[in-house]
């Protein structure tokens, strides 16, 4: 099930540390991010809101603000160094290859244009085929997302479909231009709960239809319980653990993955929950800038030994998919 | 809290403990827009007990958010009537609503959108006291004090809000809130904003500050995780009509009504794998337009249990068990 360093990734990171310039020492975004991405496989990157998940992305697809840099890593996509690549490459790469589907669908739609153009126009960057070819791409993929009544949908702008809607469009978008890897960053986080198990359900079914290979970043780890094989989470610019679903949701070790999965509040219908505090983390995020050489969990962490705070905790490999970083030899058993 | 040396409410009647914090009955709101008369909230009824917490849930754009804002004075109101601590608040002019400030105040999501960026955590927080007619002095000590209860140190009355985090800036909201000694405090989303880690401390620190201070809760939210923990009573909201109501272990344990289960059914959980989703119960659709909601039963349009019936007869809220209301012609 889980995946191994043997196989060869699709997708593969290595200790990549972005940084942000600003006036003084540039600080890192990014340390030592490293996991891989195998082929077919849904990949979810979980972690609070600022951990760096979306930079993680951006440094992907080559999107990084003009402020940050890859200061040091590697990046290997389908056997080619995407860091070392030119703005030309990276630019067709997006056109084709690695598709992204965002929290907010406005901000990559064009309001001005109708979904029917702004499809072909994908399907024509992707393919360079004629109009005709890339209507018909379009018009499949708008009905394979789920859309009813996809014809006249063509003509239709954004601002006339509603949330849930428009992110269907996003994943035809997508689609339209059979990417190798689709990176979706919080694609549900501003649906409804209901809107947001459509939008879950698609992602699956297309990912088994199509075998599709989906990194997913989300905040939310009932999201990655329902969607997942692999999971890395990251705190504060790092990676860590990461593993197979499983693996950090059945048997976590880092104690923030246990604090995070201690914080979920469980419960189904016919078990009306006690009413009690919820199981909160103590202390709040270190600041960018703020963070020290240390295990950047150490002033939250329940479980901080002497040490912790000194020098930052090697990674353990538990199984062959299963990596943790954090020295309490207690929490590794 | 020093209660003692601070009481603007000393000589205003708030009602005996039986007076509910808020009893709304048959609250209507129409808004007028540019596509025509919305009919927001469709004659609701809504009781909150002294001290406790009535969660009030639905889907975005079901009308919740203006609800708060009528019982709150933000929003006229057509029809029907919304008592605070038995004063009837729906027709009331800015002057009127003065004194009713100490006994309803709100907290919003956006912890940062509601925090003037220009002004001092002190002077935010006493602002409400001042405009009480609370001297500078007492009112700057009091702050104080609210931000000790809230978990925050003194010395973030000299600070901005920007130099605090979004958990930060809501404990900062929610002193502001605490102020006046409320007992009602209507809260819009408010910790739907926060990291799940935050969000506990936040929820745990609202549930703590109702067991010292005794204030009552409306609780919006569209996040059953959170509603599940903190409140006594769930009322649940569509296309501006509640569709059920009833004690918090009536709801999670046998929810009556096609569209809670539905809620209740979607939220994504730990104990589920992607392999599971397919077999899933989901709703389908859209929420339907609500300036053009569908006869009779407005859920019937997603619901799987419609029947002609459905179409052409609006069902009324009825009791369903002792403590328990649903609005359905084939509940469970
Ligand atoms: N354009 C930018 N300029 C400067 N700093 C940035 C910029 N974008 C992000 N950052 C910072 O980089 C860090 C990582 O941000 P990132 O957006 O990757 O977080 P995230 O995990 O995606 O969070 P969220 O869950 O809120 O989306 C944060 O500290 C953030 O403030
Ligand atoms: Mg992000």
């Amino acid at each position: 099930m889980a995946q191994t360093e043997d196989m060869q990734a699709l997708l593969d990171i290595r200790n990549l540390t972005v940084n942000l310039l600003r006036s003084g020492a540039p600080v890192d975004v990014l340390q030592d991010v490293s996991f891989s991405i195998q082929a077919g496989r849904v990949v979810a990157v979980v972690g609070e809101s600022g951990c760096g998940k979306s930079i993680t992305a951006s440094s992907i697809v080559g999107l990084l603000p003009p402020s940050m840099q890859i200061a040091s890593g590697q990046i290997s996509f389908d056997g080619e160094d995407l860091v070392g690549a030119s703005e030309r490459r990276l630019r067709q790469l997006r056109a084709k290859s690695m598709a992204m589907v965002f929290q907010d669908p406005m901000t990559s739609l064009n309001p001005l244009m109708t979904i029917g153009r702004q499809l072909q126009e994908a399907a024509i960057m992707a393919f360079g085929c004629s109009t005709e070819k890339a209507d018909e791409i379009a018009l499949s993929m708008l009905q394979k997302v789920g859309i009813p009544d996809a014809v006249s949908r063509l003509q239709e702008y954004p601002h006339s479909l509603s949330g849930g809607m428009r992110q269907r469009v996003m994943i035809a978008m997508a689609l339209c231009r059979k990417p190798k890897l689709l990176i979706a960053d919080e694609p549900t986080t501003a649906l409804d709960v209901t809107i947001q198990l459509q939008i879950l359900r698609l992602l699956a079914d297309l990912q088994a239809e199509l075998s599709l290979t989906i990194l997913i970043i989300t905040h939310n780890l009932g999201v990655v319980a329902e969607l997942a094989d692999d999971v890395v989470v990251m705190y504060a610019g790092k990676v860590v653990e990461s593993g197979g679903v499983d693996e950090i949701l059945k048997t976590p070790k880092h104690p923030y993955t246990r604090a995070l999965l201690a914080a979920t509040p469980r419960f189904a219908i016919g078990q009306p929950p006690e009413r009690i505090a919820f199981k909160e983390i103590k202390g709040t995020v270190p600041e960018l800038g703020k963070r020290g050489p240390g295990c950047r969990f150490e002033a939250r962490c329940p479980a901080s030994e002497p040490g912790c705070a000194a020098s930052a905790p090697e990674t353990v490999r538990i199984t062959a998919s299963h990596i943790v970083a954090c020295r309490s030899r207690e929490m590794l058993q | 809290m020093n209660a003692a040396s601070f009481d603007p409410l000393a000589k205003q009647d708030i009602g005996a403990p039986q007076v509910p914090a808020l009893d709304v009955r048959g609250l209507s709101v129409d808004i007028a827009t540019s596509r025509g008369v919305l009919n927001a909230v469709r004659g609701i009824d809504l009781k909150i007990r002294s001290g406790e917490t009535l969660a009030l849930v639905g889907e975005s754009g079901c009308g919740k958010s203006t609800v708060a804002k009528a019982i709150t004075g933000l929003h006229a109101v057509t029809n029907g009537s919304a008592h605070i601590c038995g004063h009837e608040v729906t027709a009331l002019s800015r002057r009127q609503w003065r004194p009713l400030r100490a006994l309803v105040q709100m907290i919003f999501q956006d912890p940062f959108a509601s925090l003037n960026p220009r002004k001092r955590i002190g002077s935010i927080l006493s602002e409400t006291m001042r405009v009480n007619g609370v001297p500078k002095q007492q009112a700057m000590q009091r702050s104080a004090e609210l931000l000790e209860r809230v978990g925050l140190p003194k010395t973030a009355l000299r600070s901005f809000p920007h130099e605090f985090s979004g958990g930060q800036r809501q404990r900062i909201g929610i002193a502001r809130a605490l102020a006046l000694q409320p007992r009602l405090i209507v809260c819009d989303e408010p910790v739907s904003a926060l990291d799940v880690s935050v969000q506990g401390q936040i929820v745990n620190l609202l549930m703590d500050l109702q067991k010292t201070e005794n204030v009552a809760y409306l609780f919006i939210s569209h996040d059953l995780s959170v509603v599940q923990q903190i409140s006594d009573q769930i009322a649940v909201m569509y296309l501006g009509r509640i569709v059920e109501a009833g004690s918090r272990e009536e709801i999670w344990s046998a929810p009556k009504h096609p569209y809670t289960r539905a809620l209740i059914d979607s939220v994504p959980s730990l104990d589920r794998r992607r392999k599971d989703l397919s077999l899933r119960p989901y709703l389908a659709g859209d929420l339907p337009s609500p300036y053009n909601p569908p006869s009779g039963c407005a859920f019937r349009t997603r619901c799987a249990k419609a029947q002609a019936i459905c179409s052409d007869i609006r069902p009324e809220l009825q009791s369903a068990g002792s403590k328990h209301l649903v609005a359905c012609h084939f509940s469970d």
